[in-house]
């Protein structure tokens, strides 16, 4: 089995990256044809092909530069973990072998992932502390962006000016910068005092108090890194037709109202976009403790690169245990939208209050 | 028998004439060649000394790969998997170096070289011994761990500064004595602190962290007492801690307390003199800070003083080991590079046309007075002190970090010392600061985790680079 494995299996995770840009190339290319095809034949195009293919063909760069660039490094460390690696006059693989119980060398490829569980005691504690960090900080950024976003969409003098300004910090906050900011104790706020915190925490168990206490030493830091997402509301909030709020307005239903019931369920998306980018980007944050474990094991002479890789993979499959949590919890569920009765009848009077307009206006060019 | 003679005597001959013929091709080839020199040191000061290098030996070029020490270890990784490791590399993470073959053993050079074997500091000359008769490193760059006495707070309570050549003890009687919280005075404030420096400054023959001497670490009384003492000195007050109710109350915009001007002694580093204690700012807040080494402990005869130290190796693949040392050497230890340095400490200028280095941007790792001599009119007269020449000659045996020096000290660390639980508190240190542990209750158990991950790390080494 394990022989099969390295001879037949493995070598073909090298070809994957290629497989995949092929792929893509290929699905590109025919809905392209059969576009062009049905567009010549005369036969309508539908919209929704046509923005399908557009929006394609927009992140084509994106597609291929990830397909060379990205997904080749992500195939070869999938590829290292089930071997041993060394840098001797290049790279050197060597199968990872064992012994059974009759004595004989047997192939075990799967020798990393189960060293991981056996020898990083702190990997699960850490994996922990990590699941419960992204419970809590998960919804104070989605909801500080939304109240961010919200502010910035309304009509306030100078709001270039602060889009700019809290936009600013994904731009010049970044490495180094961050790390110097950092030590020099920015990325708390002032008035929580560490030592009270930890006093207040003192009884609750390590695991529930560290992440608290994680959170409050990076309350700033959590803030600053919430600019993509107050540009995706942002986003999504222009997106949402004013005329669902005039209708709204013309039935008497307060601001209060109007957030619950149009914007936010109008954002849904965007909350679902949004949590997705930031359980990946807390995922993958330098400050994050698990890099540094990942890191220190990589480079350390007991474990190395194989095993560095390995650490990589199962961390990958957490947080993409974690991702579909998220996605299955803030997902846009189908029944709840048919039920969503005061949306939909606001869509339905926006949409009749466009088209009496669009047909007053026609009528006038009519006369005129 | 005279056909014998004749034979033997041509047998000899041949010996001779091949011996000498190696030795000349070693060390004087004549050959063109280029020997690429990776660093993340100031390259205009490595090019000028490249440039030195390359007059003394025209056939030989030096060709600089710059780095930063965030990216030295990924390039590193990089170039030796492109199989294309430059033929003289500093480094900062000692366990990939053990874990791939990628040095050369340098031994036999370093052994033939009379100047490392008299001039370098003791501690660096055996740092590099991984397996004690190997060498695969010697020292790149030397950083001191300094103390800083603020001269205007010791006159303000009325204390005379130490001498240069001051002991542990009396460090540690200044930390207990110097706090005066009626004068919002504290003793001190570190960034590496007496738990760093302390099993250093009290073990003999050291060569690492936490009193290691090649072979085992000493986690014995000195640790014992340095990790209570800087525990307690926290508690008491004697410690400025930033951000602390005490500390706000006199320093109400929460300034780094080394440069607050309420510090007795800031134990830091080298480059804080350049950076913070010799700039405007500071001398018109009148800090008057008096550098000193890291003392010894009373009775040691060979302690050590912490320091920051880069090490360099040779590529294990080069194709110019004898070269490559040369320039590895005159690049960072060596004493002609040195005085070459200090020239050029003294003369390098920016576009503007101003002086780069306002100090020297590191210090020697030989001990030689040709070079103290050479570097001592390059410091700066501060006014209120100038014994320059007693703070060099007060240098001895630096001991750099664990992770530089000691196979597994990095894996130890992480996972036991600081990783591991301590009557319910990961880490050690943070068992003993809540008070939960007794650390004497520690150490034999400290000293054979140590011993055992260095043994697991060495079995790695010897299956890379053999028995």
């Amino acid at each position: 089995m394990g022989n099969w494995i390295y001879e037949k299996l493995l070598p073909m995770l090298e070809y994957l990256p290629y497989v995949l840009l092929f792929g893509v190339l290929a699905a590109l290319l025919i809905t392209l044809i059969v576009t062009l095809v049905r567009y010549r034949q005369g036969k309508p195009v539908r919209r929704s092909a046509r923005d399908t293919l557009w929006g394609y063909f927009f992140i084509m760069p994106w597609m291929v530069g990830i397909c060379i660039f990205f997904l080749g490094g992500v195939a070869n460390s999938l590829l290292y973990s089930f071997y041993n690696l060394k840098l001797d006059s290049g790279l050197q693989l060597t199968p990872l072998t064992g012994v059974d119980e009759a004595g004989n060398t047997v192939y075990t490829p799967l020798a990393n992932y189960v060293s991981v569980f056996n020898k990083e005691l702190n990997f699960p504690v850490t994996l922990g502390n990590f699941a419960v960090s992204l419970v809590l900080q998960l919804p104070i950024i989605i909801a500080f962006s939304l109240i961010i976003a919200l502010m910035l969409n309304g009509k306030i003098k100078g709001r270039g000016v602060f889009r700019t300004i809290f936009f600013l910090p994904v731009i010049i906050a970044t490495g180094p910068v961050m790390s110097q900011l950092t030590a020099q104790g920015v990325s708390s706020v002032p008035m929580v005092n560490q030592n009270t915190m930890a006093v207040i925490l003192a009884d609750f168990p390590e695991f529930i108090s560290q992440p608290i206490m994680d959170l409050f030493s990076q309350l700033i830091l959590i803030l600053w890194n919430s600019g993509i997402q107050i540009l995706i509301f942002l986003a999504g909030l222009q997106k949402v037709p004013t005329a669902m709020y005039e209708a709204a307005k013309i039935d008497g239903a307060s601001g209060w109202e109007t957030f619950w019931k149009i914007t936010l369920p109008s954002l849904r998306s965007m909350i679902l976009l949004n949590s997705i980018y930031t359980v990946v980007t807390l995922a993958t944050n330098s400050t994050n403790p698990i890099i540094d474990l990942i890191y220190n094991a990589t480079y350390a002479v007991t474990k190395g690169y194989s095993y560095g890789a390995a650490m990589t993979w199962l961390y990958t499959l957490v947080v993409a245990i974690l991702l579909l949590i998220t996605f299955l919890i803030v997902r846009e569920k189908k029944e709840k939208k048919s039920k969503d009765v005061f949306r939909q009848d606001m869509e339905g009077r926006a949409r009749a209050a466009q088209s009496k307009k669009l047909s007053k206006m026609m009528g006038r060019r009519k006369t005129a | 028998m005279t056909r014998k003679l004749v034979s033997l005597f041509l047998s000899l001959v041949l010996v001779f004439s091949v011996c000498s013929f190696a030795s000349a091709e070693e060390l004087n080839t004549t050959d063109e060649i280029t020997i690429s020199f990776l660093t993340w040191d100031d390259f205009e000061l490595t090019q000028a000394l490249a440039d030195k290098f390359h007059e003394l030996h025209p056939n030989i070029t030096v060709e600089i790969i710059q780095s930063t020490t965030a990216d030295v270890t990924a390039t590193l990784t990089n170039l030796a998997a492109d199989n294309n490791l430059p033929d003289v590399f500093f480094w900062l993470d000692l366990d990939p170096l053990m874990a791939n073959p990628m040095c050369l053993d340098i031994a036999p050079y370093l052994e033939a070289d009379e100047e490392a074997q008299t001039l370098l500091y003791p501690s660096l000359r055996r740092v590099g011994y991984v397996d004690g008769k190997r060498c695969y490193f010697m020292p790149g760059e030397f950083l001191p761990a300094v103390i800083y006495l603020d001269k205007a707070v010791f006159d303000k309570l009325n204390v005379e500064l130490p001498s240069q050549d001051w002991t542990w003890e009396q460090m540690l009687d200044l930390i207990e004595n110097m706090t005066d919280p009626a004068q919002g005075i504290w003793a001190y404030n570190f960034f590496m602190g007496p738990v760093t420096l302390g099993p250093v400054a009290l073990t003999d023959h050291v060569l690492g962290e936490f009193g290691w001497d090649g072979e085992n670490y000493h986690f014995d009384t000195g640790w014992v007492e340095m990790v209570e003492k800087q525990s307690e000195y926290a508690r008491l007050g004697y410690q400025a801690i930033q951000g602390s109710d005490a500390y706000l109350a006199v320093v109400p915009d929460d300034m780094w307390p080394g440069e607050s001007g309420h510090v007795a002694m800031q134990m830091d580093a080298y480059w804080t003199m350049n950076n913070i204690y010799t700039q405007t700012a500071a001398l018109e807040r009148g800090l008057q800070m008096v550098p000193y080494n890291s003392p010894l402990g009373e009775g040691t005869e060979e302690a050590g003083q912490f320091s920051w130290i880069d090490m360099v190796s040779i590529a294990a693949n080069t194709e110019h080991p004898r070269e490559a040392y040369e320039v590895a050497k005159f690049l960072t230890w060596g004493k002609e590079g040195w005085l070459a340095r200090a020239e050029l400490y003294g003369t390098l200028t920016n576009e503007a046309g101003d002086k780069i280095y306002r100090l020297p941007g590191s210090l020697p790792m030989v001990q030689d007075d040709d070079v103290n001599a050479a570097l001592v009119p390059l410091f700066p007269d501060l006014g209120y002190w100038n014994d320059w020449e007693s703070y060099l000659a007060n240098i001895q045996n630096p001991v750099t970090f664990g992770g530089r020096t000691i196979p597994g000290f990095n894996t130890f660390i992480a996972d036991y010392y600081h990783g591991s639980d301590y009557n319910g508190y990961t880490g050690i240190e943070a068992a003993i600061n809540a008070g939960a542990i007794d650390p004497y209750d520690y150490t034999d158990s400290l000293n054979a985790a140590g011993r055992s991950y260095y043994e697991d790390a060495m079995k790695v080494f010897y299956s890379v680079y053999g028995e």
